[in-house]
């Protein structure tokens, strides 16, 4: 037994709304569960019933509801929603939500919400249902709301594998267990037919140990080179059948490369499906 | 640890790798060759010592030569190697 520890979802222990809210809060953004449909009519704003989260909390909008949007005939007004854990829950009265409708002349000219995490210390958590758009005859149209989309996904939700799509795999498919011997030019047998490029490394030489790597396309004559002050390279054309490297050459002038097989020893190559090559 | 060894035609070793990475009916072995292990072929199952010659070595192998001729071309106006 620990101190230290106190169980809340096991047997016996008692899980309390905030407990709840905190586990739903990391699903759920704030939104709109079901209904809670809203339109508008000249000044009149309305929101059918329905059910909605915020901070994890889950209420219920009993009844169609209409608001007067009336102190303004230009700019913008929003529905604001306050959660206050200070006022009134209890079995005969709920009074912890109070609704009001805020105005302001600009888009970014409303007030910044308080949005203290009610399911620890803080009391008070905010959440705007929508803002509207207001002219002469009233309101002219929704610029914003809760509602489908992202409001099941928080932005630290991963993607689905159906939205990413196929994930590029690489494979690690040949090494070379004697990287420090010379390499004279060779086929590498290997069925590349599902891959669609490879990656292929090199060592400077056989008695270096810096490498580099290089993408080699099938059907293509790739030449992957050592980036240094002796510079080295050496060809490979890949196939479905594998990797077919020529001789390493040696560049000591700007014009002049002799073939070395000491260098630019293919180390290893690796397979990647799932890209567009 | 095992290897398996591609082989050219007169058992020359061209490289080594390790099985998985080889085709089924690559030869496998136990141990490879001292050294550079192209200097040796495998045939009838022994290796043999048979180094290739050593590469030709270029006269000049120099920092200096490289960045010389590299800031030769670019003055000419080459923009590649």
């Amino acid at each position: 037994m620990s101190e230290y520890f106190t169980g809340i979802t096991f047997p016996q222990q008692k899980v309390t709304p905030s407990d709840d809210a905190s586990i739903r809060r990391a699903m759920l953004a704030d939104g709109v569960l079901s209904g809670c449909v809203l339109s508008y009519s000249g000044s009149t704003l309305t929101m059918t019933a329905g059910l909605m989260i915020a901070c994890g909390r889950e209420f219920r909008h009993t009844a169609a509801q209409n608001w007067a949007v009336v102190d303004a005939n230009s700019g913008f007004a929003r529905l604001l929603l306050t959660i206050d854990t200070t006022r009134t829950s209890s079995k005969e009265a709920f009074d912890q939500i109070t609704d009001s409708i805020e105005y302001a002349s600009s888009i970014d000219g409303f007030p910044e919400l308080q949005q203290a995490d009610i399911n620890a210390s803080g009391t008070i958590y905010q959440v705007v249902v929508c803002v509207v758009s207001l002219g002469a005859g009233g309101i002219t149209g929704i610029v914003s709301q809760l509602g489908a989309g992202e409001r099941f996904r928080p932005s630290t939700w991963l993607p689905t594998p159906e939205e990413i799509g196929a994930m590029p795999e690489m494979q690690l498919l040949w090494e070379n267990a004697s990287p420090e011997s010379a390499f004279v030019a060779q086929l590498i047998p290997l069925d590349l037919s599902e891959y669609d490029i490879v990656l292929v490394e090199i060592k400077f030489s056989s008695f270096n140990i810096q490498r580099v790597t290089g993408f080699a396309r099938k059907g293509q004559t790739t030449y992957i080179g050592t980036p240094v002050t002796v510079n080295a390279f050496r060809a490979v054309e890949v196939s479905d059948g594998g990797c077919s490297f020529a001789d390493g050459y040696l560049v000591s002038t700007y014009t002049n490369a002799t073939v070395n097989n000491e260098r630019a020893i293919p180390t290893a190559i690796y397979g990647i499906k799932g890209v567009s090559a | 640890m095992k290897y398996a060894l591609n082989l050219a035609e007169d058992g020359r070793i061209l490289s080594a790798t390790y099985p998985q990475y080889a085709p089924a009916d690559a030869v496998t072995v136990d141990a490879l060759p001292e050294g550079d292990i192209s200097d040796y072929r495998y045939v009838n199952g022994e290796y043999v010592y048979d180094p290739l010659p050593e590469p030709e070595q270029p006269a000049e192998e120099t920092e200096t030569t490289v960045w010389d001729e590299l800031d030769a071309a670019y003055q000419e106006g080459v923009d590649s190697v």
